[in-house]
């Protein structure tokens, strides 16, 4: 009985879609963070920057999950399809610690074959304050080109699954197709 | 363990050491050691964790051996010499010994290291075969070995450290030197990362790997050695200092303005026990000047006051570093005393005038510095820091006069240096974009602010004006809770500066931002 209660109570709230990070329209803002995989390893490196008015999908994460792996190695996959678009693609790790966080973001990369998708790390677990990434977001997907979002995807812990995944690469191909 | 708390252990090994000397055959003059005429040295424990065995009889001789490791992996060469030469005193035949004390010397620069190299090839025979080959590897590289000709010397030294490393693996000192000779930009890297995995905490390894890091431009892959350096050597000032190398580039403000402070605590220390001057210790004034750099970028002006008296005391002049102080906590009569440090540099003075005048709103007399400057850049036009310079300062006052215009020269000096390695040394990463979002500000345009503070944050994650230049910006366009973020960022950035100085700064950068300026629309 105890439990039901606590369902029908807790239901409402993880009823409501997870809202994190810039919606479409707005500008995803410069930050760096530390390269654990890509050519930039042991910079800080800031891929907004780099990336322009490019087409891009920002992924901001807090766990190094097996779904992510999933769309990460997804994503590189559209990276290669879409090189003439050329396309970009990285993920940003939330941690207290990037240099405890490091060799674990490496082994994590490595074990779901993440490819050329860079894997950075944020020294703190809020994000960059102006994305305003909410605290109960594990995975954030940000798809953006011209410097605005196009789209927006955001999710609990467990959330991310293959359809979510799927929802997202339609999104990704159109966004590449569409330069 | 510091310096400090060794007091009683220093008069301890400090009595050891005078009655051991009293049985030595070692010629007794003035109690000094004849080679590197320097007082014998007294063993300091937890100095550092390397031991290696070397053929010696006598454990006085190893430990100080052991010692001379800890402070030449530190390039602490006086010392160095000095505990290699007081190992000597312990074991006069020991050629590992003579070898040792012929490299401490050698960096030094003081004195003569070919004749102890000469000693450890006359007694080689005392050797291992271990030590035999390291020692031989040395006179190969000196071309003290017949028919090795001068433009083989490495080569030859290498193939003796090759065949100790496929005989003995295990060898600590084999694995580094062969690193020491290996040739090519990364070539000694593996030989570090090998010697690492038989010793996790080999402080030759961590400090060479802090500064290859540094130097190939990838800080935070050098970050992990920097911390296990200072674990290795839980004594020595440098090992506390060297992490700022990397921790002010990859924003470590956390750890490394406190890790730079231990480094000088220790290192007063020691010169006080082991009665060494300021200028006999070289690495102390880099020392204090990064401390200083530190303190001042975390807003701790009063401690930075107290190492500029050190420094001072020392004799040495830091006129950079003070005047950033002085101009930070706006001490404007302190910034006037720095200038004639700059006695015969008219464009240096110059500049420091404007820049104080231009931060005091001053244009007046800022002006004529600025034409000082103009002038000087059209004489010298190939001259990229004063091009910078004059940028900075015209743009400030264009800024000032609310001149749209000034904006672009901010943003040119922006341009300039974002990328340039050498610019984001120390925690300099972010200046020229909070001057770009200062002016900005003050001529209102909010979305050009957010656009230099967001990116002085993405070049230094520790930049409070940056933090506290979005909070003001955010204010202003009633993003309420992004402003409090900044808030809660710029806190936590300057938890430890001197009371009251994030709220001045707060209420300075809310003075810039123009009562006339209105929310910009959206975020651009």
């Amino acid at each position: 009985m105890r439990l039901l209660m606590l369902l029908l109570f807790a239901a409402p709230a993880f009823a409501e879609p997870c809202k994190s990070g810039p919606q479409p329209s707005q500008r995803p803002g410069p930050y760096s963070a530390q390269v654990a995989v890509g050519p930039q390893r042991g910079t800080q490196h800031c891929f907004i920057c780099e990336t322009m008015n490019r087409p891009a999908v920002i992924v901001f994460a807090r766990d190094l999950s097996a779904p992510l792996g999933k769309l990460v190695h997804a994503l590189d996959g559209q990276l290669a399809k879409h090189k003439s678009a050329e396309l970009r693609a990285w993920v940003t790790f939330l941690a207290d610690d990037a240099s405890v966080w490091d060799p674990k973001v490496v082994d994590w990369g490595k074990k779901h074959n993440t490819g050329n998708v860079p894997l950075g790390i944020f020294s703190d677990k809020v994000g960059p304050p102006t994305y305003l990434l909410h605290h109960e977001a594990e995975v954030t997907v940000l798809v953006s080109v011209k410097q605005k979002v196009q789209a927006n995807f955001a999710f609990r812990p467990g959330e991310l699954d293959d359809a979510a995944i799927a929802e997202i690469l339609k999104s990704v191909v159109k966004l590449a197709e569409a330069k | 363990m510091n310096f400090l708390r060794l007091v009683p252990a220093f008069f301890a090994c400090s009595v050891l050491a005078f009655a051991q000397e009293a049985t030595t055959p070692v010629k007794k003059d003035d109690g000094k050691l004849p080679q590197t005429k320097l007082a014998p040295a007294k063993l300091v424990p937890d100095l550092c964790l390397v031991k290696y065995p070397i053929q010696t009889r006598s454990p006085e001789c190893q430990a100080f051996f052991d010692q001379g490791l800890g402070f030449f992996y530190s390039y602490v060469w006086m010392e160095a010499a000095r505990s290699f030469e007081t190992a000597l005193k312990h074991d006069p035949d020991c050629a590992i010994a003579h070898w040792a004390l012929a490299r401490a010397i050698e960096r030094w620069g003081k004195g003569q290291a070919g004749p102890s190299l000469k000693k450890a090839q006359e007694l080689i025979a005392n050797a291992s075969h271990r030590e035999t080959l390291i020692i031989k590897a040395k006179l190969a590289e000196k071309g003290m070995i017949d028919g090795v000709t001068p433009e083989n010397r490495k080569k030859e030294a290498a193939k003796y450290l090759d065949e100790l490393l496929t005989l003995h693996d295990d060898d600590e000192e084999a694995w580094f030197l062969r690193a020491q000779v290996a040739e090519g930009t990364n070539a000694m890297v593996p030989y570090y990362k090998a010697l690492l995995r038989v010793n996790p905490l080999h402080p030759g390894a961590h400090h060479e790997l802090v500064h290859h890091y540094e130097n190939i431009k990838r800080p935070a892959l050098g970050w992990p050695h920097a911390v296990k350096y200072i674990e290795s050597s839980p004594g020595l000032p440098h090992a506390y200092h060297m992490q700022a190398h990397l921790g002010t580039r990859v924003g470590r403000w956390d750890k490394t303005t406190d890790w730079s402070a231990k480094a000088i605590q220790l290192q007063t220390a020691y010169h006080k026990l082991m009665d060494v001057k300021p200028g006999e210790d070289w690495q102390y004034q880099h020392h204090l000047e990064i401390l200083t750099v530190s303190l001042i970028h975390d807003g701790r002006f009063k401690e930075a006051r107290g190492i500029k008296k050190l420094a001072q005391d020392a004799k040495y002049t830091l006129k950079g570093p003070w005047f950033r102080l002085h101009l930070n906590e706006r001490n404007w009569a302190e910034v006037e005393n720095v200038v004639p440090m700059f006695k015969g540099d008219k464009v240096a003075q110059s500049y420091i005038k404007a820049i104080m005048y231009l931060r005091q709103g001053e244009l007046e007399r800022a002006e004529p510095e600025i034409n000082t400057l103009r002038e000087a850049l059209a004489q010298k036009k190939s001259d990229k820091e004063l091009e910078i310079k004059v940028w900075e300062t015209l743009g400030m006052a264009m800024c000032l006069r609310g001149e749209d215009a000034g904006l672009k020269l901010l943003a040119k000096a922006v341009e300039k240096v974002k990328d340039e390695f050498k610019s984001h040394a120390w925690g300099h990463g972010a200046y020229h974009m909070e001057n770009w979002g200062v002016g900005a500000l003050r001529v209102g345009q909010l979305d050009v602010a957010e656009e230099a503070f967001l990116e002085a944050l993405a070049h230094d994650n520790g930049s409070a004006r940056g933090a506290l230049g979005m909070q003001v910006v955010c204010e202003r366009q009633g993003r309420t809770e992004e402003s409090l973020r900044f808030a809660e960022l710029a806190q936590r950035i300057w938890r430890k500066a001197d009371p009251g100085r994030l709220q001045a700064e707060l209420q300075f950068l809310r003075g810039e931002a123009s009562p006339k300026t209105t929310a910009s629309a959206g975020q651009n």
